[in-house]
């Protein structure tokens, strides 16, 4: 109380002296202790591991690195954990990666800060890249795959193949996407999905509920198929492009490949929000993306960026220019109305 | 009366049985080591070729690097606080003249005896409302409450091991009680201290469930590091990783057998 | 009180009675950061969202909570017969055994259980994988006669739990057992072959009924391990498999749902009491041993 009304002149009197004392030390040294006050250390970014960490590392991670000084980490990417930080105010990831359809939920909910678009700049990215609360980072593609070993017969040419193949069938145990191809393999044309049907998805996935093996994150599921603990199924083009080109027994191709987001938000509460808008608006740049891409074979948000591929590196990667007549994006309009009840209508059905 | 023909079957019998068993003690440690040799990405048994290069990613990879500092972090200051208060609890159960004496021992071993997951459920509010939350003391505080009931077994162990009538008699002698617990008590149960601190920072080591809860990004420890990329991908980096953790384990093993071996030299004094 | 036994002076009293003062600083501790959590725990199944008894109602309205707490006893009940069925033999070998042969048995015990919990059952998921060690063995021996192999689907599924519970609770049986049985006096048994009794008979009349606090002391403590058991499960079992530790951290973790964590979490607490209190009734003292003066 009494420290309110009146100012503390102990207080004022250490700090003016800790001030004086940091005017007479060597000027070298100043600047770092001010650098080291404003900055963090490290960030956390939480991800969804594996191959794609490994992209994010050496690009826009360490080009982060380079020009901030600041280290990242990175962690695991619940969405659970997301909402129990922020509501318990103890928001330990500066920086969220997931998938779209999740995140329109969570900025409705509150539960990421909104994007700096004076920092981010969104002039060159493609259309509807740039959100409220979380951008599009890049294009890829679930897709088609099996694991050459264990295939049996014919590789599988559509969803449908998938559906009626005799053995384990690796799909992503969330509704998006995995609806959207079970649609697909019920006979629903590619340019007729949405509105998605959910009910009619469900009972698809009920035909082969015995088959199923799910995969709960990226790095699992492409591991899932390289290790041959599934036979076909659905994978992103990100975690089995490179393990194919180093002999893993994987194959895959995008015939009715559903092209999706990965998407970037900041938690609500992040302590290091400056720095995790500087790591985003870093994100979004031509050049990093380009970086990445040529890491990881998805196609980058910023128009920009194609210009600095090669005709190679441009040819794996699904992207909206490049000719994947035989796939479709994903209709994240209609995710952003409809993904939380789907969202608990689908796990329902996981129970029963 | 004797039946020797049974005796002549059952004895290799019981002796087949009991190396089958043994062997199958052996399996996870002779697949995970040939495993992180491997020249090959993905997993192949038996492991094609011979490579050191996943030692040399793991090495390169700030994240092992960190949660080996951080387990070493966590797991030493848990050893020492074990040590402490594992001694403290083992003197006064066994020297002092609790009329409960049964029950604080009970009590103190419980920890060890329950669940993880319910302390961890338990210490995650706890740690929220203190601050410590994904800090290295709330780990080191968890590790400790499962930690130390180890030293204080052990620490008992000596301590029955060793003639308490020493103390009185060095008491009487002159001693104050503090020269004759360090002069007396303290050189006999000294292996057993030493023992139990290391069973601790084992415990610590290998922790997982606590460090789920109470960790974070950059305080987790080797067994959650572990854990996180197990569920995402099981190259032989891992295996690399679980060899080393696994070579430094055996490690501490021959320390704690060794110490345990050296001969209390409780009279000494007397 | 007992120790102001004759030949035990005053000083002795007043000795005894300082290091009582001891146990103080490790009774806070264990107060604050055991007693206190663990009460939270309880009073949050009852309060959590709600104050009453709906957690609990929700338990024992769902089929699926109950088959995961019964998987948990019965997970918890065959790993520990399983793990005293194998470990006697081991335990009865080692005791018996001397110099070098006792060395290598001991060391085949004791390494494992200084082996990490998740190596090991990082381990068994590449033994019981489809592509696994097992799989690809079996494949080997069958191409030899020139038979193809269809892989078996272990993962996920209870015989992989199991063989990896058990050779992580192993240890924990033969210890205790080994410990019992090298208090049995040798005389016992050559007295009863003096007396007539053949090896068998002296086996069973004799040495298996004094091992038995050994067998009591092991199972108990297996059981109550194996109830709380959240590696091997989560990674070998499926959601048929599942066990309480694995359905507490997925409710607390990633539904959020703290108040049935807790109830699931204080029923567990029960059963783990409950065993204990056995045990402790029937061998007289508790696990540790402490407090027998005698």
């Amino acid at each position: 109380m009494s420290g309110s009304t009146v100012p503390n002149p102990s207080k004022m009197s250490r700090r003016s002296l800790l001030a004086a004392g940091a005017a007479a030390s060597a000027t070298i040294v100043a600047p770092t202790i001010l650098r080291a006050q404003a900055k963090p250390s490290q960030l956390v970014v939480a991800t969804g591991g594996g191959k794609l960490d490994d992209a994010y590392k050496a690009s826009v991670f360490k080009a982060f690195t380079e020009k901030t000084g600041i280290a990242i980490v990175t962690t695991a990417n619940p969405a659970a954990k997301l909402k129990s930080m922020v509501e318990a105010k103890a928001v330990e990831w500066d920086l969220m990666q997931g998938p779209a359809e999740d995140f329109i939920v969570h900025g409705r909910n509150g539960l990421f800060e909104a994007i700096d678009y004076g920092v981010v700049n969104k002039a060159p990215l493609i259309p509807g890249a740039a959100y409220e609360h979380f951008l599009l980072t890049d294009i890829a593609a679930y897709h088609i795959a099996w694991n050459t070993k264990n295939l049996k017969g014919p590789a599988p040419k559509s969803w449908a193949d998938v559906w009626a193949y005799q053995g384990r069938i690796g799909l992503w145990k969330r509704p998006f996407q995995t609806l959207e191809v079970a649609l697909l393999a019920d006979g629903v044309p590619i340019d007729k999905l949405y509105p998605l049907d959910v009910e009619r998805g469900l009972k698809s996935l009920d035909k082969v509920k015995a088959k199923l093996a799910w995969w709960e994150r990226g790095a699992q599921g492409g591991q899932v198929f390289i290790d041959g603990e599934v036979d076909v199924g659905a994978i992103w083009n990100g975690r089995v492009h490179e393990p194919k080109l180093n002999g893993a027994p994987v194959d895959f191709h995008f015939n009715q490949a559903v092209l999706v987001n990965d998407a970037w938000g900041i938690p609500k509460g992040a302590k290091n929000l400056k720095w995790s808008m500087e790591l985003m608006a870093l994100n979004m740049t031509a050049p990093v993306q380009a970086a990445y891409s040529r890491l990881i074979p998805y196609g980058p948000t910023n128009k920009e960026a194609l210009a600095l591929l090669d005709a190679k590196t441009i040819a794996n990667l699904p992207s909206v220019e490049a000719d994947f007549s035989k796939g479709r994006l994903l209709d994240l309009a209609f995710w952003a109305d409809n993904s939380s009840k789907t969202v608990d209508r689908f796990n329902k059905w996981l129970l029963g | 009366m004797k039946p020797p023909g049974i005796l002549r079957v059952l004895r290799p019998a019981v002796a087949s049985f009991v190396a089958i068993a043994l062997a199958y003690l052996l399996i996870p440690n002779l697949v995970i080591v040939p495993l992180s040799f491997s020249a090959q990405e993905y997993l192949t048994f038996p492991p094609a070729g011979f490579s050191t290069k996943w030692y040399a990613r793991l090495a390169a990879n700030p994240d092992w690097i960190n949660a080996a500092a951080n387990s070493l972090v966590i797991g030493v200051p848990t050893a020492l606080l074990s040590m402490v208060l594992g001694t403290l609890a083992a003197l006064a159960v066994v020297r002092g003249s609790l009329r409960w004496a049964g029950l604080a021992a009970s009590m103190v071993v419980a920890p060890m005896m329950l669940p993880h997951v319910i302390l961890a459920i338990g210490l995650y509010p706890v740690m929220l409302e203190l601050g410590l939350l994904r800090s290295h003391a709330a780990a080191i505080i968890a590790h400790t409450v499962v930690g130390f009931p180890l030293a204080f077994i052990t620490v008992m162990a000596s301590l029955r091991g060793s003639d308490g009538k020493l103390e009185l008699a060095a008491m009487t002698l002159g001693a104050t009680p503090w020269q004759a617990f360090w002069k007396v008590t303290f050189p006999a149960i000294r292996p057993g201290v030493a023992v139990g601190g290391i069973l601790a920072f084992a415990s610590s080591f290998d922790e997982l469930m606590l460090a789920l809860f109470l960790t974070g990004a950059t305080t987790r420890t080797l067994p959650r590091l572990l854990w996180e990329q197990m569920s995402d991908f099981l190259t032989p980096v891992i295996a690399a990783a679980a060899t080393l953790i696994v070579a430094f384990s055996m490690v501490l093993l021959l320390l704690a057998v060794l110490l345990e071996r050296k001969p209390a030299r409780p009279r000494e004094v007397a | 009180m007992r120790r102001t036994a004759p030949g035990e002076d005053k000083a002795g009293w007043q000795l005894s009675r300082r290091y009582n003062w001891l146990l103080i600083a490790p009774a806070f501790f264990l107060l604050v950061f055991f007693l206190w959590p663990l009460m939270r725990v309880v009073v949050r199944s009852f309060v959590d969202p709600a104050p009453g008894l709906a957690n609990y109602q929700a338990i024992l309205a769902s089929p699926v909570y109950l088959r995961v707490l019964y998987n948990t006893v019965e997970t918890a009940a065959v790993v520990t017969l399983l793990c005293l069925l194998i470990g006697y033999p081991i335990a009865y070998v080692m005791a018996r055994a001397q110099g070098v042969k006792l060395r290598i048995v001991a060391a085949l015990v004791v390494i494992p259980l200084w082996t990490s919990v998740v190596i090991r059952s990082y381990a068994w998921m590449v033994v019981f994988q489809r592509r696994g060690v097992l799989n690809e063995g079996i494949g080997t021996v069958m191409a030899l006669f020139g038979e193809s192999h269809t892989p078996i689907q272990f993962l996920p599924g209870a015989l992989a739990v199991h063989v990896g519970m058990v050779h992580i609770m192993l240890p924990f049986m033969i210890l205790p057992l080994v410990a019992s049985m090298r208090n049995i006096d040798r005389r016992l048994m050559r007295a009863a072959g003096v007396l007539g009794a053949d090896p068998i008979q002296s086996f069973l009349r004799v040495f298996l009924p004094l091992s038995l606090p050994g067998v009591s002391a092991g199972s108990a403590l297996v059981f109550m391990m194996s109830l709380g058991f959240y590696v091997t499960p989560a990674l070998l079992g499926g959601p048929r498999h599942m066990m309480s530790a694995v359905l507490i951290e997925q409710q607390a973790n990633q539904l959020l749902n703290w108040g049935l964590a807790s109830a699931l979490a204080t029923l567990l607490l029960l059963v783990t009491l409950a065993i204990y209190a056995v045990h402790a009734r029937i061998s007289g003292v508790g696990l540790a041993g402490a407090g027998g003066r005698a």
